[in-house]
């Protein structure tokens, strides 16, 4: 399928009148569990359970909608120096003093028009990206793909910042629950123990509720009663009045650093398992260290502080999304549970993405936009709603969602007995969140884990141990030490500045207000 | 290790007596897991080879794994080193405030009412147990007006009767107790 084809077939897909009005309510649904704090996995995992009945275009446009909780990440993060997910720290440091000092909405409306650029910029790099993706994979076989499969996995356990023996143990287990079932290749059935249920194996949407969404909300009920009453307070003291032109304009003014953090936004992401969060502080600290005036001003409430991190944050989109679909290794555990979604619609990530299905994976592409340009639009007329949901008590608002992501994980087979795989995996998943445990390695283990399999014994049985005699594999081995190096030297490097910035910003704002202090002594 | 923090921030006054039975909880966590792993080896030996050599690659890379990390957290115990509590692909836990008693009571409830749920489901059925379930949540927990709660569990058997039952035409899972009282009579 030549790619202007598979362009003009991925439009047709997408724009009918079913596909666009998934695409809107997968953006309705995200936004709002955007401006909830912890929200924005459950919600992708409720959007999930509901796309996996239907048809599949239709259930990639929901999806892909509901990737696109960036936007409305921002909300809590500006109004109540929350964040809404695994992001939206960096843009607390200075979107939040902006609030505190009555200019919340200028702070969200360059957030938002931010973001969009940064989101139209990764997919951008999205298109040229998965041309040269296409153009590479063609040298790799089975063996090639088994290796990045493990190498995907053990990169992910290691970039899991230091804790990379526990994602390797993790990752070690969810393969191991990868081999119950009924074995596609030889027919066998391993360890079922006569158990009917198992002959399919571990069903992955109730994992995926266990392991993600019920500690999210678990944590929440814990610690969101302060949250409402933070966003009681926000919500009094904004007046949510956009000037549109003027956010326009501050955008336009400070147009290079908005490019130059979606490109580093949509690098990191193309960079496997270096992760969200990274990309973020990359750009934040960026800003800081190449912004004129910028030591003295960030963390007070600098807008160019707030508009580094959010145009990195949905460029980042665009980047991740190549590894996920090409090599099937995701950068982050949105990504995580996208990888999940296109296995269960039976869509195998590599070169059949690229080459059969590549009509599908420019659908990804073109749903970002588009999902990019409605959540714009949707965030400058709902954020006065959007922060009366933070404003919901955890009390009431915990329950419906463990109600609607228990119907989810119901709905994938319709047996109860997923309700009890659920459970067994909530628990799991609340003790690794605790405990330190990184769960992506776990979730990308389990979705793999059949592929592995099956490109293990094509490999073996086409090529026998010489498969590891091939330039190709050499190279893959070569590449992923690479990119292992780099990300942990990204991580490590970001992570020195982020802790020096902060100390820095700290010492500036105690000096101000020592020689504030001692002007009132003279005064007195 | 990322625990250590996690109690410090739930319970100050235990400190080191909890460290020492979270530690001791890995630990049997650990072996419990390299015996599976190498039950796993053993068992797959029962098949031919192109259906056993995976599960041997994996129960063998579980084992090293495992031991690898319980040499790490040895060496951890030993050094009192604390290890890297970050998680940068992953949501961190996020702090809780206020004493660690109504802490801890918060959780067990919030535990054991999402248990009582799902065996609600399974004995009662979705139609029964979520409204119930989430009525009384949002008056225990949600602190709202019983005739609120009243509504907002009319409104979740609506929302499974109209979204569920209708448009997605979903299959429910026949409840114990109607089975049992078919029995009956």
């Amino acid at each position: 399928m030549s790619i202007l084809d598979a362009y003009a077939q991925a439009a047709s897909l997408l724009f009918q009148p079913l596909p666009m009005l998934a695409l809107l309510l997968g953006v309705v649904v995200a936004m709002i569990g955007g401006a909830i704090p912890g929200g924005s996995l459950p919600t992708l995992i409720i959007l999930l359970g509901f796309a996996y009945h239907i048809d599949p275009v239709i259930g990639i446009a929901i999806v892909v909608g509901g990737a696109v909780t960036n936007t409305a990440d921002s909300v809590p993060a500006i109004l109540l120096g929350v964040p809404g997910g695994a992001t939206g720290q960096a843009t607390i440091l200075d979107g939040y003093p902006l609030s505190r000092k009555g200019e919340a909405s200028r702070a969200l409306a360059v957030s938002y028009l931010s973001s969009l650029t940064g989101g139209l910029i990764g997919a951008v790099g999205f298109f040229f990206s998965i041309m040269a993706a296409r153009e590479i994979i063609r040298l790799f076989g089975s063996p090639e793909f088994f290796m990045l499969a493990i190498l995907g996995i053990t990169m992910v356990a290691i970039v899991s910042s230091g804790a990379f023996l526990k994602g390797l143990v993790g990752a070690s287990v969810a393969l191991a629950l990868t081999l119950i079932g009924f074995d596609n290749i030889t027919g066998t059935l391993r360890y079922t123990f006569d158990v009917e249920y198992l002959w399919d194996g571990i069903p992955l949407i109730p994992v995926l509720v266990g392991l993600f969404a019920l500690p999210e909300m678990f944590n929440l009920m814990l610690s969101g009663k302060s949250v409402s009453e933070q966003a009681d307070a926000a919500i009094k003291r904004t007046n949510f009045e956009f000037k549109y032109m003027n956010a326009v304009k501050e955008v336009f003014r400070h147009r290079w650093l908005v490019f130059r953090t979606s490109i580093i936004g949509l690098v990191v992401g193309l960079m496997p398992g270096v992760g969200t969060v990274a990309a973020h502080w990359l750009a934040y600290t960026h800003a800081y260290q190449s912004e004129k005036g910028a030591k003295e001003t960030f963390g007070t409430g600098d807008i160019r502080g707030v508009i580094a991190p959010d145009a990195a944050n949905n460029a980042i989109d665009g980047g991740q999304i190549v590894p996920t679909l090409a090599v099937g290794i995701p950068g982050s555990s949105h990504q995580a549970i996208l990888l999940a979604f296109l296995v269960l619609m039976g869509f195998v990530p590599g070169p059949e993405m690229l080459n059969a299905n590549l009509h599908i994976t420019l659908l990804f592409g073109i749903g970002i936009v588009i999902a990019n340009v409605i959540a714009t639009g949707l965030a400058f007329y709902c954020t006065p709603w959007l922060a009366r949901i933070s404003f919901i008590r955890p009390g009431v608002l915990v329950p419906c969602i463990i109600v609607v992501v228990t119907l989810s994980a119901f709905r994938a087979n319709m047996s109860v007995i997923d309700l009890a795989i659920m459970a067994i995996f909530g628990l799991l998943g609340v003790f690794m969140k605790i405990y330190g445990w990184p769960r992506p390695p776990v979730i990308i283990a389990i979705v793999l884990g059949q592929q592995l399999n099956q490109y293990f014994w094509l490999s073996i049985n086409s090529f026998g141990w010489r498969m590891f005699e091939r330039p190709q594999m050499l190279a893959i081995m070569a590449i992923c030490f690479v990119v292992v190096w780099l990300a942990i030297r990204v991580q490590r490097s970001t992570s020195e500045t982020v802790a020096s910035t902060m100390v820095e910003q700290a010492s500036q704002q105690a000096g101000k207000t020592d020689s504030l202090l001692g002007q009132e002594k003279e005064v007195e | 290790m990322g625990q250590i923090e996690n109690m410090k921030i739930q319970d100050n006054s235990s400190g080191p007596k909890r460290l020492n039975a979270a530690l001791a909880v890995e630990f049997s966590i650990c072996v419990f897991l390299i015996v599976v792993f190498c039950l796993m080896f053993a068992h797959s030996y029962d098949w031919e080879i192109e259906a056993g050599l995976f599960p041997r690659l994996i129960s063998g890379f579980g084992v090293v794994s495992m031991l690898a990390y319980l040499v790490q957290i040895a060496w951890r115990n030993i050094k009192g080193k604390d290890g890297p509590a970050g998680r940068i692909l992953d949501i961190p836990w996020a702090k809780v405030a206020g004493d660690s008693r109504s802490v801890r009571r918060t959780a067990i409830g919030v535990i054991a009412w999402a248990l009582a749920f799902w065996l609600g489901i399974w004995v009662l059925g979705f139609h029964i147990a979520a409204p119930i379930y989430l009525c009384s949540q949002m008056v225990i927990y949600g602190g709202v007006k019983k005739w609120i709660a009243a509504l907002g569990g009319a409104m979740c058997l609506l929302i499974i009767i109209l979204v569920y039952d209708r448009l997605a035409e979903t299959t429910w899972n026949d409840p114990l107790l109607f089975d049992f009282a078919k029995g009956l009579f």
